[in-house]
């Protein structure tokens, strides 16, 4: 029997038979357009979990710090600290990490306790202070706003967040003492607010950095001046609460521990903390992370990076895909029934004319090709019209998604059926066809033919 | 030539085997018009089915162009009754989806004939039967007498050994019914094709070349008809 025939007669069948066809079509579109929507769902899930890692935790960078548990060299008795310490982060070691392949930037770190920024009016706000070579800078992403890291004298750089916020402490302390008695009062809370999301122009500005040491009696030191060279622009990826709060001032390493020296910061004068804490690493793609945490590690050093995120969310991912593609699933399975119950009603219907073909000398097989190939066809146009119903279901589903996801810092999930997902779709509503077909096939081609003689 | 060996056949029901046929013997020249003629219940259609291999005898062999049909497979007797068997039906059972033609062609479909030589073989078996003006009508669209003789086309189209009837005329009027005998009776002539024909009408009987009297499951008569009545 030629392919043309058996095609010929399913598809005779299939326009012969609406009611079947409708049914069949109804449970495989349905179940086809779940599986397509569930599919690009679980991928959509994936693109924005993976942008909303990269935007929040960067994902290609790694943080180093010195390993502290490993420490050799003279010991003296009475627990004396060791004069060559194997896990320091060293600038030696800065230098060979940014010889390593695919590291796109090092920014060494001294990170310095949170100082209080005060401002020639006297005004302040609490920042964190960070030692780095400041031309590393544009290496992370840091864009300039105004100015640059550079420039003669005492320079430092001023983030967006640091520009907010500051505060004289009279007016501050008057202020939570009206609060204090009048805790309800709206207005002060606003007046407050107010203070606290000014931004001021600090570019060129003489600051000093005030160190309050609560360990001494309160002793208070003030640093040298630095003069302000440049401003960092907004983080694209930060909503402008989270900026606002993000205070950092970057200054070079020399002025770094010049402040340290200044503002008499605990155990100052001990080369151990004049070292580098902590060092920033930014690789050319996250694929490579792990491999260059592995060589950094080989410089006994530690290292952390947010790949424990992402794996997290893939395992939390996977489970969600696996739950879409279930439901998906378990419509397909609803749908098979139906072609399954619709068919065997057909097959019934149909017992005399499958008779009367076997007696002109159809074979088994050739009465199973001709149901299995009608199975196949539905499940073709089962699925083509469910790829219609997910692009059309797909607007409500976004806009669900935008309803539920609206108060999201990256903005609303929006799914895209993937190009993949649409002949996988199809297939995948064939297969269901073809699979649900056999029984009816097997159990057509079993017909008697001679009940068809007999009721002649 | 069809021959049947001491063929006995008997259906099982709780009560054990009720015999239908009993140690049958018969043999049906090529090119013979055979009537198996017999009251219900005689057999006769029994032993069409037997005949045509659409049930296997309790006992006894069938040879029909020198093969032993009763020990083909389902599948092997498919295959066989696609190249030399050819079925009319009481009921004329044509497929209502398909035009006539379609329905003509029909076992050569089975074969896996190209469908140009299936149109060509068609075309020219209805006008024949004379109907090559109706060819792209639905059976639903012909009168009983002429889905009928689009019955005889299909039955002939695979140019089989032999060509089982069942009650051709059963279901239709004394005119038709002649209409349908004398096409039987110029294509028997034309084409030299075998028939067997099952009946209960002595009068459709006479007709043909041989009549084959079944009662009670035996075969009691073989009668030949005067060769004159058929010229």
């Amino acid at each position: 029997m030629r392919i043309r025939d058996v095609v010929r007669m399913a598809w005779g069948q299939i326009i012969r038979r609406k009611v079947v066809t409708l049914l069949c079509m109804i449970g495989l579109s349905i179940g086809s357009a779940a599986m397509i929507i569930a599919l690009s769902v679980g991928q959509s899930v994936q693109t924005y979990s993976e942008k909303t890692l990269n935007d929040n935790y960067k994902m290609d960078e790694i943080t180093i710090s010195p390993n502290e548990g490993i420490k050799t060299g003279n010991r003296s008795g009475g627990g004396t600290k060791s004069k060559f310490e194997r896990g320091a982060l060293t600038m030696e070691k800065i230098r060979i990490i940014q010889r390593l392949p695919h590291v796109v930037a090092v920014a060494p770190m001294l990170k310095l306790d949170a100082l209080d920024m005060v401002l020639p009016d006297g005004r302040s706000s609490y920042v964190e202070v960070i030692g780095t070579e400041m031309q590393t800078l544009s290496g992370f992403g840091y864009k300039y706003a105004q100015g640059s890291g550079t420039g003669n004298g005492r320079v430092a750089v001023v983030n967006y967040g640091a520009t907010y916020g500051f505060i004289d402490s009279k007016v501050t302390q008057k202020l939570f003492e009206q609060l204090n008695s009048d805790p309800y009062n709206n207005d002060l809370l606003q007046q407050y607010n107010e203070m606290m999301m000014k931004q001021d122009q600090l570019m060129q500005q003489r600051i000093q950095f005030r160190y309050e040491d609560f360990t001494n009696g309160r002793k208070t030191k003030m640093s040298g001046t630095i003069r302000v060279s440049g401003e960092l622009a907004k983080p694209s990826n930060m909503d402008d609460m989270s900026a606002q709060n993000d205070k950092k001032v970057y200054v070079p390493l020399d002025t770094a521990r010049a402040l340290q020296d200044e503002l008499g910061l605990q155990q100052a004068d001990s080369p151990a903390l004049k070292r580098l804490n902590s060092a920033l690493v930014k690789v050319d793609n996250k694929r490579h992370v792990a491999q260059v945490e592995e060589q950094i590690k080989k410089l006994t050093l530690n290292t952390q990076s947010n790949l424990f995120q992402e794996e997290a969310m893939a395992g939390q991912l996977a489970m969600y895909q696996k739950a879409a593609i279930g439901i998906g699933g378990f419509i397909m399975v609803l749908a098979s029934l139906s072609i399954i119950v619709a068919m065997i009603m057909s097959t019934h219907q149909r017992r005399k004319q499958i008779g009367v073909m076997k007696v002109l000398g159809a074979n088994l097989w050739q009465i199973r090709q001709m149901f299995i190939a009608e199975a196949a066809m539905l499940g073709f146009i089962g699925g083509v019209a469910g790829v219609g119903i997910a692009f059309a279901a797909l607007g409500g589903v976004n806009q669900l998604l935008a309803s539920q996801m609206a108060d999201q810092a990256g903005g609303p999930m929006t799914v895209i059926i993937q190009q993949s997902a649409l002949p996988l779709g199809i297939v995948f509503a064939v297969l269901v066809g073809v699979v649900s077909g056999i029984y009816p096939a097997i159990s057509a081609s079993r017909t008697n033919a001679l009940s068809v003689i007999k009721s002649m | 030539m069809l021959q049947v060996e001491q063929v006995s056949h008997a259906f099982r029901n709780a009560q054990g085997d009720v015999p239908v046929l009993q140690d049958i013997n018969l043999t049906i020249q090529e090119g013979q018009m055979v009537a198996l003629l017999g009251s219900s219940g005689s057999g006769k259609s029994t032993l069409l089915n037997l005949m045509a291999g659409l049930m296997k005898p309790t006992q006894g062999k069938i040879w029909i162009a020198g093969q032993d049909i009763v020990r083909f497979s389902e599948n092997r007797l498919a295959e066989f009754r696609r190249s030399h068997i050819g079925f009319i039906f009481q009921s004329y059972e044509l497929l209502s989806n398909l035009t006539i033609r379609e329905n003509v062609e029909l076992p050569l479909v089975f074969m896996g004939i190209r469908p140009s030589k299936r149109k060509e073989k068609a075309l020219r078996l209805l006008e024949q039967v004379g109907l090559g003006d109706k060819t792209n009508l639905f059976p639903s669209q012909l009168s009983g007498g002429q889905q009928q003789r689009v019955s005889i086309a299909r039955s002939l189209i695979t140019e089989p050994s032999v060509i089982f009837a069942d009650e051709p005329t059963g279901n239709l009027d004394t005119e038709t019914e002649e209409e349908i005998l004398s096409i039987l009776q110029q294509l028997n002539r034309e084409m030299k094709t075998t028939f067997v024909i099952v009946t209960h009408e002595a009068e459709v009987a006479e007709q043909m070349q041989v009549v084959l009297t079944l009662q009670q499951g035996r075969l009691v008569e073989q009668q030949q008809v005067a060769q004159l009545q058929h010229v």
